[in-house]
């Protein structure tokens, strides 16, 4: 069942309950107070009827002078009451005394009126009938005739009388009826209209939730760009808009997973590549030493130079490669460094090239700890070391790198600067990516495999630091490096 | 008549392995190392071939074939990138072939001869101390004397001449002579090379290298 379905048929439900309970309650109620209001009524036409028999007893008493009324003169005098009486009007042939007796025809008469002796013995005090002053109001039904019957007792003339009045109240009983039917009608035509705009304005209301289902639909379906239309600021906009923003994750994320899976694609291309022109010289070499027959011996000797040559370049790849993929989500153990003696032994170790380039290396080293991977960080520093005798190297001669260890507030920074070749500012991005070569015959003639800057950005951020590379072409090449220092070295 | 092949590569080595595989095939041979010098060469020379790598400096192998490929010169891609869609692109670029490094120097030299057959460029007549062979009319003469040789005889003639002194293995000359998928018993090349050194008397001169392969000497 659908959402708007349920909505419509439990607001109709409870409307229609609600509604008929009301009116119900209402009717009923009224039907109470009619009922009560015909009661009291009554009972004032019963106790007015008793003032004005007693009335009309003393009234005879002085007339006639007699002491006592006989019983049927009592008779006689309540037969011409109900005859006169504009409440009652009875039959002249005075059975007042037939209870139950009902022949009023006239609708606007309908009280009825009986005077009856409770026993026909002589008062006597000891002797009280067991009627004697009571009085009830009763409802009676009979024969489909609604009547409201009351009595009460009278003593007159040394006799007790019941007298009892009575009404029809069936006009009362059916009104309600027919107030019933009314109401039900109602209730039925109300519930009718209010269903009618109940399901226009659900339709109307749940019409965003139908866009947002469009929406989820085509972002499933892999349109990872499309956006919810969000108006307003009910409910359903804010889920739009929160739709909006997962979808705009998912687009992110999306977008990340394939720039990732391109950038792996590309490496593995370049990779591919980069282990090929070696193996081609090598295989090619064996291969013509192999199958030619006569060769000189300085030719031999060039091949198997070659050879040597372009294994040595695959081994150097490979070892780097490694280097490389072990970097990645490794996590290092770092140790406090003493970066200055780290940076000294580098160049020491590269000291025999740059006596070979008659390059000098000028040192400008602050004493700095750090936590680092010795071993590591070492490489990274003889890779810019290196990198920055390449680039002398091929400017020409009077040569010199400058290296600065410094410490800026809670970083370390080396600066590698050379005064070589430098690097075109169009390629300054590139040059930390796998296999990216500015000049790719000179690196290769320089021994370059296209990887060391990407091991180095590698390191440095395996190390939680940077690198920054700023360049002017024909000019050189600043390197700086920057790692994080804690504020008190952990003592080992 | 000697072909001249530009081999355009910019790896220093490679470059000379190739030129080493071409001497072989008595192919003379330039080199250029850059996309765009090579666009100027190709449309300045008289060269007969191009051997073109793809990922080079300047332009790319693409980028030169665009430039060059209404010349009419055959140019053969040898690239490194292997992967199929490079393939399709350099062949429908309009390559004669695509060849895949590494690749082993008789592959090469047997690739390019198919090249320069079809644009008959090829040379049709050989010599041999007082053998001559052609290729056209499918004849072997020795001493003047026509010599009768069945046709896979006579394509293994013909290898042995254009490759002297290069000592080729079993599985080279089946790959040549009989087809590069042919997974034919070595035996057979062993029957075919006894037939042609005794039709043609090669004794001494068509030797061969044991564990290896046959050898044709250089006279």
């Amino acid at each position: 069942m659908r959402l708007w379905q349920k909505i419509f048929l439990l607001t109709l439900f409870l409307t229609a309950l609600a509604v008929s309970a009301i009116s119900l309650l209402l009717l009923a109620r009224s039907h109470r107070n009619t009922l009560l209001l015909a009661k009291e009524k009554i009972q004032t036409v019963r106790d007015s009827a008793v003032a004005e028999l007693g009335h009309l007893i003393q009234e005879r008493k002085d007339d006639s002078g007699q002491q006592l009324l006989t019983e049927s003169d009592l008779e006689d005098l309540f037969v011409t009451f109900c005859l006169s009486s504009e409440e009652f009007r009875k039959g002249a042939d005075g059975a007042t005394d037939e209870a139950g007796s009902d022949e009023t025809t006239d609708e606007a008469q309908k009280n009825d009126i009986v005077i009856m002796p409770l026993e026909t013995g002589i008062f006597s005090a000891a002797r009280l009938p067991r009627e004697a002053g009571s009085a009830a109001t009763v409802l009676v039904e009979k024969e489909g005739i609604r009547r409201i019957s009351t009595y009460t007792t009278a003593f007159w003339e040394g006799r007790f009388y019941r007298v009892e009045v009575s009404g029809d109240v069936t006009d009362l009983f059916r009104q309600f009826e027919e107030d019933l039917r009314f109401c039900q009608w109602m209730c039925g035509g109300v519930s009718l209209a209010v269903a009618t705009v109940l399901l226009f304005s659900i339709l109307w209301l749940t019409r965003p939730l139908k866009r947002l289902e469009a929406a989820t639909e085509r972002i499933a379906a892999g349109e990872y760009g499309y956006r919810v239309p969000a108006k307003g600021h009910d409910e359903i906009a804010e889920l739009s808009n929160h739709m909006n923003v997962m979808s705009g994750e998912i687009e992110d994320n999306i977008r990340k997973v394939e720039a990732l899976a391109a950038s792996r694609e590309t490496f593995i291309a370049n990779m591919s590549h980069e282990l090929k022109t070696p193996l081609t010289s090598i295989l090619g070499f064996a291969d013509i030493m192999t199958i030619k027959s006569h060769m000189e011996e300085a030719e031999r000797r060039e091949y198997a130079a070659i050879i040597a040559a372009e294994a040595g370049r695959l081994k150097a790849l490979s070892s780097k490669l490694m280097e490389l993929v072990s970097l990645q989500g490794a996590e290092l153990v770092l140790r406090p460094v003493e970066l200055g003696a780290l940076v000294e032994r580098a160049a020491l170790a590269l000291s025999p090239v740059c006596q070979a380039q008659q390059c000098t290396v000028q040192r400008d080293l602050e004493p700095v700890t750090a936590l680092a991977d010795e071993a590591l960080l070492t490489s990274l520093v003889m890779n810019l070391l290196d990198n920055a005798l390449k680039a002398s190297a091929l400017k020409g001669h009077g040569r010199q790198i400058d290296i600065s260890l410094k410490k800026e507030y809670d970083k370390a920074v080396i600066k590698v600067r050379d005064y070589g070749i430098g690097i075109p500012g169009d390629q300054l991005e590139h040059v930390t990516e796998a296999f990216y070569m500015v000049d790719k015959a000179r690196s290769r003639q320089s021994g370059g495999s296209g990887i060391g800057l990407s091991l180095c950005k590698a390191i440095a951020q395996a190390h939680r630091g940077s690198l920054r590379i700023e360049s002017r072409e024909g000019q050189g090449t600043e390197v700086s490096l920057i790692l994080p220092v804690p504020d008190t070295p952990p003592s080992e | 008549m000697s072909c001249k092949i530009l081999v355009v590569e910019d790896d220093v080595n490679i470059a000379k392995y190739i030129q080493a595989c071409l001497s072989m095939g008595s192919y003379e041979s330039e080199i250029c190392g850059e996309g765009g010098l090579a666009v100027e060469r190709i449309s300045g020379g008289d060269y007969d071939l191009v051997l073109l790598d793809v990922m080079l400096p300047g332009l790319d192998g693409f980028q030169v074939m665009e430039r060059v490929k209404d010349l009419g010169i055959p140019v053969i891609y040898l690239t490194a990138v292997q992967d199929v869609a490079s393939k399709v692109r350099g062949l429908k670029s309009g390559a004669e072939d695509y060849i895949v490094k590494p690749f082993e120097a008789l592959e090469l030299l047997a690739r390019i001869e198919l090249v320069m057959k079809r644009h008959h460029k090829a040379e049709t007549a050989f010599a041999y101390g007082d053998i001559t062979v052609d290729t056209e009319k499918h004849m072997v003469e020795k001493g003047g004397a026509a010599v009768a040789l069945s046709p896979k005889e006579f394509d293994v003639l013909v290898f042995f001449i254009r490759h002297q002194d290069v000592v080729i293995s079993r599985e080279r000359l089946l790959a040549a002579v009989w087809d590069y998928a042919f997974e034919g018993e070595t035996r057979t090349v062993d029957t075919h090379v006894q037939q042609v050194r005794k039709k043609l008397a090669l004794q001494g001169r068509l030797v061969t290298v044991p564990t290896y392969g046959y050898k044709l000497l250089k006279i």
